[in-house]
């Protein structure tokens, strides 16, 4: 199975908006839409680096991608809590390939793009360093969606 | 206020936009592409960077961590 040109169209879309915004991604499986994902480095205020990854799902842009943080790996929280399990105070979901899954959007649009999410996820990872450094919970950073 | 890129900052823009379900009056949460960092911006005051993005919708908007698919 390969890609829509529709989908095709909207796929060189959004890497031509990702390449704007957060060029150090790199497009993993470009061709296949089973396994295409998006993955990169950000470096947060505090100079800590990590690196997203960003599931495209084989119907894009229809259902909402998923996002893991793949490193560091194991993630570790405040004082060394473990984030694998699915939070709402953390904002994030059961761990998907190992990996902590943030938990984003609630209702997906296809309006929305990988570009908003890997922004979700930057500011994600502020408020992260916001919760190691004072053990307060992401909601208390980032409220709920509605 | 000038700019900050002072994770403290940050992190207060982000609660008090978190306990009042709107971003400050005064200031704005910029995220700049061209060195990946969030700045905290005096609203109003032009920004020095066309590509600098402005956060504060997506802030405001929330996440998803109230409800979740069984």
């Amino acid at each position: 199975m390969a890609w829509t040109v529709a989908q095709q169209i909207r796929l060189q879309m959004e890497r031509g908006i990702l390449s704007k915004y957060f060029p150090a991604f790199r497009w993993i499986n470009p061709t296949n839409p089973f396994r295409t994902h998006i993955e990169g480095n950000v470096c947060t205020n505090p100079m800590n680096l990590y690196t997203l990854r960003v599931y495209v799902p084989p119907d894009f842009p229809n259902s909402r991608p998923d996002m893991v943080v793949i490193w560091p790996h194991p993630l570790k929280g405040y004082a060394g809590r473990d984030l694998g399990e699915t939070s709402a105070s953390m904002h994030t979901l059961s761990a998907l390939d190992g990996y902590v899954q943030i938990c984003h959007y609630k209702d997906w649009s296809p309006d929305l793009t990988l570009y908003f999410v890997v922004l979700k996820g930057r500011i994600w990872l502020e408020a992260f360093e916001g919760h190691k450094s004072t053990g307060q919970p992401l909601d208390h950073y980032l409220s709920h969606m509605a | 206020m000038a700019d900050s890129h002072n994770p403290r900052d940050i992190q207060k823009h982000l609660v008090r936009t978190a306990e009042n379900g709107i971003a400050p009056a005064d200031q704005e949460l910029i995220f700049d592409p061209q060195t990946g960092q969030l700045v905290v911006h005096p609203r109003g005051v032009p920004q020095w960077n066309p590509d600098a993005v402005v956060a504060d919708q997506i802030t405001q908007d929330g996440f998803f961590g109230k409800y979740h698919p069984l």
